[in-house]
């Protein structure tokens, strides 16, 4: 079959067509896109050359010669604005040799949605909760561009983690750097500070955790972490808590507190995040028992505690939202979406480190009926974990380690007004073969729309230069 | 000044040709597994995103193409001849260079083989890239190039911007430039510029270095990464000494005497290699090289020579080649034993990296995948550049086995754009996709039940290996040497009795004999050991004599030391136990 496009240069003739979809690199087919994406470069293996035409409103028409297909960012830019809202059908032809290829269309929705400006990642080694050279990465999502917000080779190769932030107009964000020189780094408006989050009463320095939008409050989990191996190496490691607490942080007076509701040995809490109106803290809870022994039988259940924004007290009394022994899976890392409606949270078998479980999936559950969504559409065969919600509740990044079980990457996905939540693409790249050359995983990404305001050199000056603040025990009253 | 005389050109030429000739030798036989412990420290994937990492840190092109050449160490005198073809380049831009400050034609000959003594001892060390030895050349030449150049301040100036230049291409080695270019300026008494250089050079350094987030001290080092076995990094810095130590040489000290510059070079080949390389090192590479290459008789042929060069690895490597040999409980004690350090080898973040690597051969060869797998994802983490072609190829092996396709298709598509390895990666393909008789057979010694333990935590992992596949001899031996080698005898013989004797208890092995005679305290019970597990009447002689020479010498072991040595007993008795 031969097929002649009508406008634009002269496409590949004389090609034979295939019914496959075309072999990408990555799987870029029968997504849902935001406005604002960067170009969604691919490689097909052993190509010559590669023809792509996305037929909307317009036809767009882009060629690259050898095995990657880098599309012009203007011209990507221009179509992706004046397709904004429209559903594209592309079609790829290839050369290899003498033998031109056409394979199988396929859509791209290109959603009136802007996704948030910036994305932040962690690129580690995946040895097993042991690190040497790693990097908080700041990338605009729009185009290709990268800044580094923390190198720890410049600061004693100390561990640096949970770059978080509020998502506010007047954004507050955090990121711990350990080591002895270590502290939680606390941005906001265009202030770094450097804080001591260890007290005496509280069991370690915050570790998981959210700030409330206004900026003033945190709410994080205090934990003491013992990594474990499996026998069968399919399933490699495991990770439990020793205990694990809550603490909310007033960054304003520079206190810690807690509660006996979500502190103390007969429950460990973990894994706190704020409601969007900041008067709910959602967070996973389980009975402590024996551990390692009885490392699979931990179930962590989805809870709420009030939250009161003017005084920054939790509430006494815990509420389980669901019931992790109801649902037979184990609860982690819940996140609002900031319009209030939905809720995503991880799921594993067990325990309260998903990263590595093989089985470990997104859930959307629907705040105002109470409806869980399985999302078999968004999961994929390995660890889909360590979500983040756009600003405007309409995209989620998670990490997800469907490609190769190990190495993670950020996935970025669609979710509509009814809570249909598109299939998943990766992270576009320059060079998309960025992803089979590197040997880190990306984890924790997060989506903001403003830039940090800080970068690795001013963390490096703070953290050799900075005496952290030491922020005092609050009794809860 | 007179010119030489023909015989005194070919005195000379041979010279700098047994120089050269040493060169090689040197590196072919003497740092020979040095040599190819580099090559596996290095994974070059001939792919653009790969190359373009190199860009985020300084000494790019060095890096690059030292990378590069790097992977050819791994051929028979690959490693010799290429860093013997650079130690030329490096001498004759080294010569060009001491011939631009005055130096006569013989004087410069001869005095330039001192830096490049010094940087052929440098590469005795395993963390001394190939990178650094193309830095320096590239400097001494850049330097004899812009020499040549006329001009005055514009010279200068552009020395500076060319040292700015340098160390973002090749790195640390830049400070050879700027060192000659210094010495230049003050030989034309032009102090001020030659100050400016080096102080451009300097703050180049600490520029760069902190645009790329290296620490001051990294900066000035890199390529060499700091905080590894090379314990002072700026040990390069001898290079850049021997060059200032030869220009002021061959000009002051030894003018006419040329012979000065080839005792200096033989004193600083000698003294720095003795000083730089690391002889036991060497041996235990040696059998890590070898086990990597599957000469496990090898390893045994080098294993006597343990007693020589004692470490973990090294006795390690010798447990796993009788292992897979069926001789660890035959000849377990013929060989150094640091109780089970040397059986297992420990590893974590804080291990050399040597051993790290090392570490996932004995489990990957007795099937527990999960230790094998911790340990070379540690060794790909904490090697110096965090690339290995050794433990890449590891990783494909260990997600074969685990068919774990997407896994082992990301190590293998990096391979497959290796110079050297593509054929091993294709051959892989291979089998991942068709499989193989011999992946199916480890397959069978995987463990069934999870479970948890903690790292380094021998036992369960050993259980569990036993439990899974009762005939996996090598986790039985394993399981019954750490016994024998904690000196546990009661778990021993319970151990014996369940997983070995039924498959194997007709022929028992020489060690687990000795230890079975030890085993029992109440004479009867000896007795029917003797019987049922087939215990030798030689065992039960030497047996009976040990105890009569122990009673007699009142337990001193020298007595004991000359005949029983080597056996079991003696190793209970005497083996400290840490």
């Amino acid at each position: 079959m031969v097929w002649v496009v009508a406008c634009g240069r002269a496409p590949m003739e004389g090609y034979r067509q295939r019914p496959q979809l075309p072999p990408m690199f990555p799987d870029y087919a029968y997504i849902t896109i935001p406005c604002n994406i960067a170009p969604l470069n691919f490689e097909i293996d052993s190509v010559e050359s590669i023809e792509v035409l996305v037929k909307g409103e317009q036809d767009w028409q882009f060629t690259s010669r050898g095995a990657t297909m880098r599309f012009k960012e203007r011209k990507w830019r221009e179509m992706l604005e004046a397709e904004c809202g429209n559903e594209l059908i592309v079609h790829v032809t290839t050369r290899q040799g003498n033998e031109n290829c056409g394979w199988r269309s396929f859509t791209w929705t290109v959603s009136e949605d802007r996704i948030d400006n910036y994305i932040s990642y962690r690129l580690i080694e995946p040895a097993y909760e042991v690190w040497n050279e790693l990097q908080i990465i700041e990338r605009n999502v729009e185009n290709f561009d990268e800044r580094l917000l923390g190198d720890n080779i410049s600061t004693d190769r100390s561990c640096m983690n949970c770059h978080t932030s509020n998502r506010a107009e007047q954004p507050a964000t955090f990121m711990h750097v350990r080591g002895k020189r270590g502290g939680t780094i606390y941005s906001h408006d265009g202030e770094v500070r450097k804080i001591n989050t260890a007290t005496d009463h509280t069991s370690g320095s915050a570790v998981y955790g959210e700030i409330e939008r206004g900026g003033r409050y945190g709410v994080f989990t205090t934990a003491d972490i013992v990594p474990i191996l499996h026998l069968d190496a399919h399933e490699r490691m495991e990770v439990y808590d020793r205990s694990s607490d809550l603490i909310v942080i007033d960054f304003e007076e520079g206190t810690v507190s807690d509660n006996e509701a979500v502190s103390g040995a007969e429950y460990q809490e973990t894994f706190p995040a704020f409601a969007a109106d900041g008067r709910m803290v959602y967070f996973c809870r389980a009975v402590s028992r024996p551990q390692p022994d009885s490392i699979t039988t931990m179930m962590y259940s989805l809870c709420a505690v009030d939250f009161e924004p003017q005084t920054g007290r939790l509430g006494d009394e815990v509420r389980t939202v669901i019931d992790a022994e109801s649902v037979g899976r184990s609860f982690s890392f819940p996140k609002c979406s900031p319009d209030g409606r939905w809720l995503m949270v991880t799921v594993s078998d067990y325990g309260t480190f998903p990263i590595w479980h093989s089985e470990t999936d997104l859930w959307l559950v629907d705040l105002e009926s109470g409806t869980i969504d399985t999302l078999p559409e968004v999961n994929g065969r390995y660890s889909d974990s360590y979500h983040s919600w756009s600003s405007t509740s309409r995209w989620v990044t998670f990490a997800s380690k469907r490609d190769d079980r190990v190495y993670g990457r950020a996935y970025i996905a669609h979710v509509d007004s009814l809570g249909q939540v598109s299939r998943p693409f990766v992270l576009p790249q320059r060079d998309p073969s960025r992803y089979r050359t590197t040997l880190k995983s990306m984890n924790i990404p997060e989506l903001y729309q403003q830039a940090e305001s800080y970068n690795a050199r001013s963390v490096r000056k703070i953290y050799f230069q900075t005496e952290a603040e030491q922020f005092e025990y609050k009794e809860n009253q | 000044m007179n010119a030489p005389s023909t015989k005194q050109r070919l005195w000379q030429v041979a010279a700098v040709v047994a120089a050269m000739v040493a060169c090689w030798v040197w590196f072919a036989f003497g740092a020979t597994y040095t040599i190819y412990a580099k090559e596996q420290l290095v994974l070059f994937v001939a792919d653009w995103a790969a190359v373009s990492e190199y860009l985020t840190r300084p000494a790019v092109i060095a890096s690059i193409v030292g990378d590069y050449l790097t992977q050819f160490y791994l051929l028979i005198g690959g490693g010799a001849t290429i860093l013997t073809v650079v130690m030329f380049a490096l001498w004759g831009g080294c010569r060009a260079a001491l011939k631009r400050f005055g130096a006569s034609g013989s004087t410069a000959t001869m005095w330039a083989l001192l830096p490049v003594a010094a940087e052929v001892a440098l590469n005795g060390h395993v963390e001394y890239p190939l990178s650094m030895s193309l830095a320096a050349m590239a400097a001494v030449w850049s330097f004899v190039a812009w020499n040549k150049m006329r001009g005055g301040a514009l010279k200068y100036v552009i020395a500076m911007a060319w040292s700015v230049a340098l160390y973002w291409a090749v790195g640390a080695h830049a400070l050879m430039f700027v060192l000659l270019g210094a010495a230049w300026a003050c030989k034309e008494q032009r102090w001020c510029w030659g100050a400016a250089i080096v102080g451009v050079g300097i703050a180049a350094v600490a520029t760069i270095g902190r645009l790329m987030y290296l620490p001051v001290s990294q900066a000035f080092c890199y390529p060499i990464i700091e905080h590894y076995a090379l314990q002072n990094c700026n040990v390069y810095l001898l290079t850049e000494a021997s060059i200032l130590a030869a220009t002021i040489l061959s000009l002051v000290a030894a003018r006419g005497r040329a012979w000065l510059g080839v005792v200096a070079s033989v004193a600083m080949a000698v003294v720095g290699v003795t000083t730089i390389f690391d002889r036991t090192q060497e041996y235990w590479l040696g059998m890590s090289c070898e086990a990597y290459f599957n000469r496990y008789d090898r390893v045994l042929e080098r294993a006597e020579r343990n007693w020589e060069h004692q470490s973990y690895v090294a006795s390690y490597y010798t447990n796993l080649a009788l292992a897979k040999r069926g001789e660890l409980g035959e000849r377990l004690t013929e060989f150094y034993q640091p109780s089970t350090y040397g059986l297992l080898l420990d590893v974590d973040e804080k291990s050399p990296y040597g051993y790290v690597i090392a570490a996932s051969d004995a489990t990957m060869t007795m099937g527990d995948l999960a230790e094998a797998q911790r340990a070379a994802l540690l060794a790909m983490t904490f090697t110096p550049n965090q690339r290995s072609s050794r433990v890449a190829k590891r990783l494909v092996e260990l997600a074969i086995l685990l068919n774990e396709r997407e896994l082992a298709e990301k190590y293998l598509w990096q391979l497959e754009r290796t110079a050297l390895h593509k054929g091993w990666a294709r051959s892989h393909r291979a089998i991942l996709d068709e499989g193989s008789e011999r992946v199916a057979q480890q397959r069978q010694n995987l463990v069934k039940e999870d479970g948890f333990v903690g790292a380094n935590n021998w036992y369960p992992a050993l259980y569990a290996l036993v439990e899974a596949n009762g005939e996996n001899r090598i986790a039985v031996d394993y399981l019954l040497t750490m016994h024998l080698l904690r000196k546990d005898r009661q778990r021993f013989v319970a151990d014996y009795e369940r997983y070995f004797y039924p498959h194997w208890g007709a022929h028992p092995p020489k060690m687990y004999q000795q230890a079975l005679m030890i085993a029992f305290d109440n004479e009867q019970e000896l007795v029917s050991a003797i019987e049922r597990y087939h215990i030798s009447p030689e065992v039960q002689r030497e047996c009976v004599e040990y105890s009569r020479i122990y009673a007699q010498e009142r337990g001193r072991g020298e007595a004991l030391q000359q005949r029983f040595g080597r056996t079991y007993w003696f190793y209970c008795n005497y083996a400290q136990m840490n």
